[in-house]
Formats: structure tokens, C-alpha cells, sequence
């Protein structure tokens, strides 16, 4: 049934009429509901449910949320009316420009408290309509999905530790293809606006799930199948749209944004990052909050990664007697770090999902009118914290589990040594993850007030 | 590039429309669902809460209420503790008129952060009041 539903070409429009209803509703509520953000449908829908359920099936099934992602559904419409006649820019033809905004978003919900402001949520849901909208609109092809779109990009980096990916099923098929629909199109359908030649395709990075593919296939031989997760993470072969992963910078930077990006927006939920900002303050001579931040976002997400990572490359390089210059070769093994990150992003928002599950009822019964059940709330956190620990261990065998098979690729002689300094990363990194969701938590905007006690 | 439908079609217009439609029902229900609860403007709240700082645990929260500098007695009153942050659990308790016009409750405030402090009363005449207290920077107990 699935995948009967899956092969109607308009399924992705099905898939994404209810989220755009939920958006509509969303900031229709952030803008003129109550001020307050738990009990405001643009707050909690964003920053739980819609975060914690994001990350969920990315680990069941795969990007299925960019497949379903309201933001197209005006994007499409306005298609029927304007065609675009612009090529995105050359020069911006890699995630340079969308690791700045997806930091941006990270500092902006620090900065600005996002959690706790269903107005800015609002606007927040309005602006990425609009970035959509005139993006498109402008620029042929899939351009805000693929070189623009924060969340997408953090759906690409995610997926590549998913269970599911459109491919081709019998390559065979394609070899005989003349007409090579999937990429070119059709009269009827579109072929993949995001460059990626099923043929040639591997692995989950910039596929939206879109399944235009699916449908310009005239032999029926592309799917969304299963696949081992996180195996595309140690392959270096030639991917269309997409190159080799090891020659990519922008992705490499990517990665670690997504990775070290995890830990930072966990840290931000503890007590101990008062703490540290008060001493930065201090350091810094300052009681506004945006240097202070500035300086732990530099910290840890510039600074931080190009030691850690450097150091261990220096030493699994020297350890396998690898040839050739640092970066290439950190590079390289940059992207076993992907399943740790995630499983921190897991452990992070699975933890508001699952003890906020049913907060969503009483305040959608209040926006509604009805008499709210403000005692549905969700499962107590004692249940959650293993569940936390079991997605952080995950990611973390995941990453070991990478990290080795890189290494035996990039040194087949000399895999232990080539292995064990990322192994000490990954470990850190861990330990550090442990310890972060150990810690007391603290929602807390209040940085000025903090300073005084 | 191709269109994903053939142009000139009615069928996708009144699929809009449809969406069209949906989409101004969810906006007329909430916007019906987004008005303001009634308050007692005339009505003078003043509060304190205890320990200070205040810290995770719990806390006592002494309110006064007064209307023309009288005391207001004989309401009921209950609190309501919130996080900033969504889908945390609330925290509720009712709060006792201790002596005319004063009331006392207690919440346990269950984790560190900011806490917003619902207040909900029925006046003994009918009068709803309905006021927000911001309790910021709550710190871990000991």
C-alpha cells in the first residue's frame, strides 16, 4: 500500500498539505495566541514535537520530512506562474553559504531565546516561507533545498545514517536507458532538481526524498529501498551531484558543524554554560550577551573542532605513515563523526519529545476553545535518561564503527594506527555528550540576570 | 524545466482552492481560539516569593490582593509554575487565604531555569483575574 501510495505522483503534495495546515495554524497562533511558550502551538509544535519527531524518523526511515516539507507547497504554486530564469551563482554552488545559516539558526535560538518567543517562532516559520518563495522563484531547479536551506541540509548530514534511500533497483535496467527520464524529465514530470543521476547516485546526501525520480522513471526501477545505515559515510566513490566526499571541504565543514553544533546546543541547556558565560563576560568586560555568545559559538564550534580534529589526524597519519598533506587526509575521516552527532541531536531533542509527548493536546484544546488537560504532560524523565544514554552510545558504536572502516581504506597496512586516534576522538567527544546529559538542566534566557547571582 | 502537471487543467485549481479553503477554516478557528482571557484590570496584586534566590524545590509564593486599597477576600486562587521552555510539565496548587486579602501557596519547581507563575482567581463576586508572575534564573537546589 505504501508503496502504491509512494508511486502516485501526487503523494509528495499529500505529504505536505498536513504540515502546511500545522505551519498556517502555527503561526497564526505564534502571532495572535497566548505569549506564552507552552502554551502556544508555534513553540511547542517547533521546538519539541517537530525537532524530536525530525530526528526520530530520520534514525526509523529516512529524510522523509524534507519529502513532506510544507515550505515547497507555495514554492510549487507559484512555479504554475512564474517560471524561474536565473542559475544559482557558481560561486555558491556548495553549503558555504548554508553552514553560515544553519550556525546562524543555532546562535539566533541562543541569542534570542527562539524557545521562548512564540511571536519570533512565528515569524521564524514565515521568513522560511518566504526564503523558500523567493528563492525559488528566482533561481531554476531545487536551489533553496540544495545550496540555501539550514534544516535541509541538516536532514542531508543525518540521512546518511537512515535505513532507507531512492535508488535504482536493478542497474541493469538503467544500463539499456536511452532516455535517462530521472534526471532529464519528461513532458509529464520533472526529472531530480537537485543533480542527482540515479545511476550514479549513492547515498542520502542532498536527496530530498522528493520522488520525482520515482515518477520520470518510465521502467519503474527507482524506490525508496533499505540499505545499511551509515555505509555511505565510508565509501569515497564518485557521486553524482555530489562528488567525492573526500574532496569536498564544504562537507567536511558540514559534518562538524552538525557534529560539534550538537554538543554546543546541548551544552546550552545545562547549568554549567552560566557558568561560562559569566566568566567570558567577565574575561570580556562586557554585560551584553551577543559577544559572549559569539566568542562560545567561535569556541566551540571553530576553534574547538580544527584542534581536535587536527590533532587526531596529525596523529592517525603519522601512526599509518599515510602520504600526502593533514587536511585531505582529516577530511576524509571527518565523516565518522556523523553518527555521534546525531546521536547526540537524538538524545537532545528526544528528551523534550518524549517528556513533553502529549503537552500538545491541552494547548491545541485551548486554542481551540475546549477545556485543556493541562495534566497531560509525558513520560517522566527517569524513563527518558536511558533512552538518551541508548541513543548516545548508538551513535557512538556507529562512529567507531565508520571511523574503522575509513581507516582500513585509507590504510590498509596500518589500520589500528590509522584508527586509534579517531577512536580517542570519538571517545572524547562521547564522554563529553555523557556528561553534558548528566548535568542538571537549566532553561534559562535570562543571561543578564544570571551575572548577579 | 518540466511542469510536474500538464497546464491548463481545472483539476489543480480547485485543488487549491480546497487548500485554499482548509487553510482559512484553521485560521477562523484559531484566531476564534486566540482570544485573550477576561481579567480585573481594577484589581492590585502584590507578591513575594521564598526562599531568596530562589532555588529548585520548593517555594512559597505570598500573594495580596487588594481593589481600591481593600483587601480582597474570599477568592479562589490557584498557581500555576511553567518554564519558558515548552512541554515541561506545570507545576499547579491551590493558594489559602491565610488572612483577609493575603494568600499563600506552595509549588515545587522542578528544575532549574526560568519559571513563569500563573495566577488564576475567582473573585467572590463572579470576577475572574488572571496575572503572570516571571520568576527568571531559578537556580539548582542544594
Amino acid at each position: 500500500m505504501i508503496d502504491r501510495f509512494l508511486r502516485w505522483r501526487h503523494a509528495r503534495t499529500a505529504l505536505q498539505i498536513p504540515p502546511f495546515l500545522l505551519g498556517v495554524a502555527m503561526i497564526v497562533h505564534g502571532l495572535f495566541g497566548p505569549q506564552l511558550a507552552p502554551r502556544n502551538l508555534a513553540t511547542l509544535l517547533t521546538w519539541v514535537h517537530y525537532r524530536g519527531a525530525l530526528v526520530l524518523v530520520l534514525l526509523a526511515g529516512g529524510n522523509l520530512f524534507c519529502m513532506a516539507c510544507p515550505f515547497m507547497l507555495p514554492r510549487e504554486l507559484a512555479r504554475r506562474f512564474f517560471k524561474p530564469v536565473l542559475r544559482w551563482p557558481r560561486r555558491l554552488r556548495n553549503k558555504w553559504l548554508s553552514i553560515v545559516l544553519f550556525a546562524l539558526v543555532l546562535f539566533s535560538y541562543e541569542r534570542f531565546d527562539l524557545w521562548s518567543s512564540p511571536w519570533w517562532t512565528a515569524w521564524l516559520i514565515l521568513g522560511y516561507f518566504g526564503a523558500a518563495l523567493v528563492v525559488d522563484a528566482l533561481f531554476q531547479k531545487a536551489s533553496f533545498c540544495k545550496w540555501v536551506c539550514p534544516i535541509g541540509q541538516f536532514n542531508f548530514v543525518a540521512s546518511t545514517v537512515s535505513p532507507l534511500e531512492v535508488k535504482v533497483r536493478d542497474t541493469d535496467v538503467c544500463a539499456t536507458c536511452t532516455t535517462l527520464d530521472c534526471i532529464r524529465g519528461n513532458e509529464e514530470q520533472r526529472g531530480c532538481e537537485l543533480a542527482l543521476f540515479q545511476p550514479r547516485k549513492e547515498g542520502n546526501l542532498d536527496c530530498t526524498f522528493c520522488l520525482d525520480c520515482v515518477h520520470a522513471c518510465p521502467h519503474d526501477n527507482v524506490g525508496v529501498l533499505t540499505r545499511v545505515p551509515a555505509s555511505e559515510l565510508w565509501s569515497d566513490a564518485r557521486r553524482s551531484g555530489v562528488g567525492f566526499l573526500s574532496k569536498r571541504k564544504d562537507l567536511s565543514a558540514l559534518v562538524l558543524v552538525f557534529t560539534f553544533g550538537a554538543l554546543l546546543n546541548a551544552f546550552g541547556m545545562v547549568s554549567p554554560v552560566y557558568a561560562v558565560q559569566a566568566w567570558l563576560a567577565r574575561v570580556l568586560g562586557t554585560t551584553s550577551e551577543t559577544p559572549v555568545l559569539g566568542t562560545l559559538f567561535f569556541a566551540l564550534l571553530v576553534v574547538e573542532p580544527a584542534l581536535l580534529v587536527g590533532l587526531a589526524a596529525w596523529l592517525s597519519r603519522r601512526g599509518s605513515k599515510s602520504p600526502g598533506p593533514l587536511l585531505p587526509f582529516a577530511m576524509k575521516f571527518t565523516y565518522a563523526l556523523v553518527p555521534l552527532g546525531f546521536g547526540v541531536w537524538l538524545a537532545h531533542y528526544g528528551f523534550h519529545l518524549f517528556t513533553g509527548l502529549l503537552t500538545f493536546v491541552p494547548v491545541a484544546q485551548e486554542a481551540l476553545g475546549f477545556a485543556p488537560r493541562w495534566d497531560l504532560v509525558g513520560l517522566p524523565v527517569r524513563l527518558v535518561y536511558p533512552l538518551e544514554i541508548g541513543f548516545l552510545g548508538l551513535g557512538l558504536l556507529g562512529s567507531l564503527l565508520v571511523a574503522w572502516k575509513i581507516a582500513e581504506r585509507e590504510a590498509p597496512n596500518r589500520t589500528p594506527a590509522a584508527f586509534v586516534p579517531w577512536a580517542g576522538l570519538c571517545l572524547l567527544l562521547g564522554g563529553a555528550a555523557l556528561w553534558l546529559l548528566s548535568q542538571p538542566m537549566e532553561m534559562r534566557g535570562s543571561f543578564l540576570g544570571s551575572l548577579g547571582s | 524545466m518540466h511542469l510536474r502537471h500538464p497546464p491548463g487543467g481545472g483539476r489543480g485549481l480547485s485543488g487549491v482552492r480546497r487548500v485554499a479553503l482548509a487553510v482559512s477554516g484553521a485560521v477562523l478557528l484559531l484566531a476564534a481560539g486566540c482570544r485573550q482571557p477576561s481579567d480585573a484590570p481594577e484589581i492590585s496584586l502584590r507578591w513575594t516569593a521564598q526562599p531568596q534566590p530562589l532555588t529548585t524545590g520548593p517555594m512559597t509564593l505570598s500573594l495580596e490582593l487588594s481593589d481600591s486599597q481593600r483587601p480582597v477576600t474570599g477568592a479562589e486562587v490557584r498557581l500555576e509554575g511553567t518554564m519558558t521552555h515548552p512541554g515541561m510539565a506545570p507545576v499547579q496548587a491551590p493558594a489559602a487565604e491565610v488572612s483577609p486579602g493575603r494568600y499563600v501557596g506552595r509549588l515545587d519547581l522542578s528544575m532549574a531555569g526560568d519559571w513563569v507563575l500563573l495566577v488564576d482567581a475567582r473573585l467572590r463576586d463572579g470576577r475572574i483575574l488572571h496575572r503572570q508572575i516571571e520568576l527568571p534564573g531559578v537556580r539548582p537546589g542544594g
